[in-house]
């Protein structure tokens, strides 16, 4: 533990290395939910307030800055750095140090994720403080529930991440494997739209996939919405989920080690 | 120059073609990433019969029109997106040393794989919406090309701006404000009037994301076509003169190695 959290404090101080840089990716993801936030009121009022999909407009406007904040925990340049480690062959070092490599890697966007969670959430609080009116305040009940939850869904998410880095080690280029995964989790984890909204054969098909436990069950335990599961079977597919990429991990890792060569090793 | 260009290009492609794997993955990219993005209005669609009197296609074509010019701008002019690091690591200094326009060199650097697919996608998918539309004639046709031009004129502008910025900022060569700007161009996947003032004025003239998709589907929906069509040519024309004088001008500000 002590090591993980050795590394955990180098990732963060690596972030704030470059103070500029460190404060423009802190704040871009905020353009992006200002823009949904936008767009969404805009949708509601041109409704009369009515609402979407069986969404109320509070549930909404409370639905996407706490996805938001679930989506945004990790920057494109944290998410990528695995893969780009091992394009530039700098994955070497990862490979020398007396850390599991699995271990680094959840370690290391672990430190990314306190500090952009930090911030996140911090912006949600503020928003809930300040327009309270307009969002749905959860019980300490759901809240108590949302944390564990919350904490499964960051740690999946690092899997999926660390899993598809791995695939780098078959190609040329990283940017290929990191914007298909991009656009799959972002669209099918209920980021842009809740999964709530998709129409039933595509929702459908969407819980059969480990991205809604990401971001859309989450943020629907918090909200006390249905589950398509109950709360047990919700944590219970979220571990299944967990050790499923684990196991990848293993799987895909082990392949990799077989064929690896270290330039002068 | 253009044969220079076109040279350079073909190299680009070869490179990548010989790596089959990583050249189709970055494909497949392109058209998921705007696949997955088009069906964000087809679920909001199958919940509203329209967004502020805009029908499901027209949002489609706004849509297929950024995916041309933002398409386009990746495959011609991909070089842009380079910049920060090239300022970063020192690697103008090449650059600046060749008789050659520095603004051309960046310009005509690497190509934008998935750019292709996005650039595919997106002619095809403005061949259906202008079909399903009914407006499939030749006077159409004109019209979208004249738009794909003035879009990836405006497009290549506010990348290069955006990218520019890293000579001013000590960023580490990762700036994250060039695609800050592109998250602002996701709103201009809707019509601007549904937005706030303030966003519909960045919309229209300081990030004219809207001159890429809204206005030139106003102008095929017979809106004050002559009005719009000269506001087009004349952001175009402006951004490009105003792009490529910032770009020189932060050349000024470049240090070299130990930035």
């Amino acid at each position: 533990m002590r090591k993980f959290l050795t590394l955990t404090g180098i990732s963060i101080q690596k972030l704030m290395y470059y103070k500029t840089s460190f404060l423009l990716n802190l704040i871009t993801p905020f353009i992006e939910l200002a823009g949904q936030f936008l767009l969404w009121n805009a949708l509601y009022g041109l409704q009369g307030g009515s609402p979407i999909g069986g969404m109320a407009r509070r549930e909404m406007l409370t639905y996407i800055p706490v996805a938001f904040a679930l989506n945004n925990l990790l920057s494109w340049t944290t998410e990528n750095a695995l893969s780009r480690e091992i394009r530039n062959g700098t994955v070497v070092a990862r490979c020398i140090r007396p850390v599991s490599f699995i271990s680094q890697a959840v370690a290391e966007m672990s430190g990314a994720a306190i500090v952009q969670g930090a911030v996140n959430f911090s912006v949600v609080a503020v928003l809930f403080a300040f327009f309270h009116k307009s969002f749905v305040f959860p019980g300490p009940g759901a809240a108590a529930v949302f944390v564990p939850c919350m904490l499964l869904s960051v740690l999946l998410r690092i899997l999926v991440i660390e899993v598809f880095s791995l695939l780098c080690f078959f190609t040329t280029g990283h940017l290929g494997i990191s914007w298909t995964r991009n656009a799959l989790c972002n669209f099918f984890s209920g980021a842009l739209i809740p999964v709530s909204l998709f129409p039933g054969w595509l929702a459908g098909l969407t819980y059969m996939t480990p991205f809604p436990y990401m971001v859309q069950i989450p943020v629907a335990v918090l909200l006390g919405r249905e589950l398509p599961a109950g709360l047990f079977w919700t944590f219970f597919l979220q571990i299944f989920w967990i050790g499923i990429f684990l196991l990848l991990h293993f799987c895909i890792f082990r392949r990799i080690r077989r064929n690896m060569n270290i330039a002068g090793g | 120059m253009i044969k220079i260009y076109l040279k350079m290009k073909e190299q680009y492609i070869k490179t990548e073609m010989e790596y089959t794997f990583n050249f189709w993955m970055m494909l497949i990219s392109g058209v998921l990433t705007r696949l997955l993005a088009m069906a964000v209005p087809f679920v909001i669609y199958g919940s509203l019969p329209d967004i502020a009197g805009w029908k499901e296609n027209e949002i489609y074509l706004i849509m297929a029109l950024l995916s041309v010019s933002d398409g386009a701008c990746s495959v011609f002019f991909e070089g842009i997106w380079r910049i920060p690091e090239m300022v970063f690591h020192g690697e103008l200094d090449n650059v600046l040393a060749r008789p050659i326009s520095p603004l051309f060199q960046i310009l005509s650097h690497g190509l934008g794989l998935q750019g292709l697919a996005v650039l595919s996608f997106g002619i095809v998918m403005m061949f259906v919406c202008i079909a399903s539309l009914g407006r499939f004639n030749p006077g159409t046709l004109a019209l979208c090309a004249l738009f794909v031009v003035c879009g990836t004129a405006i497009c290549m502008s506010i990348y290069l701006i955006g990218n520019s910025l890293a000579f001013w900022f000590d960023t580490g060569g990762r700036t994250t404000l060039p695609y800050a700007i592109v998250k602002l161009g996701d709103y201009a996947k809707y019509p601007a009037g549904i937005y706030p003032l303030f966003v519909r004025f960045i919309l229209m003239f300081l990030i004219p994301f809207s001159f890429i998709g809204e206005i030139p589907v106003r102008i095929l929906r017979g809106e004050s076509t002559l009005m719009y069509g000269a506001g087009l040519v004349a952001v175009s024309a402006v951004f490009v003169a105003a792009s490529r004088a910032f770009f020189y001008r932060g050349i000024r500000k470049y240090e070299s190695m130990g930035m």
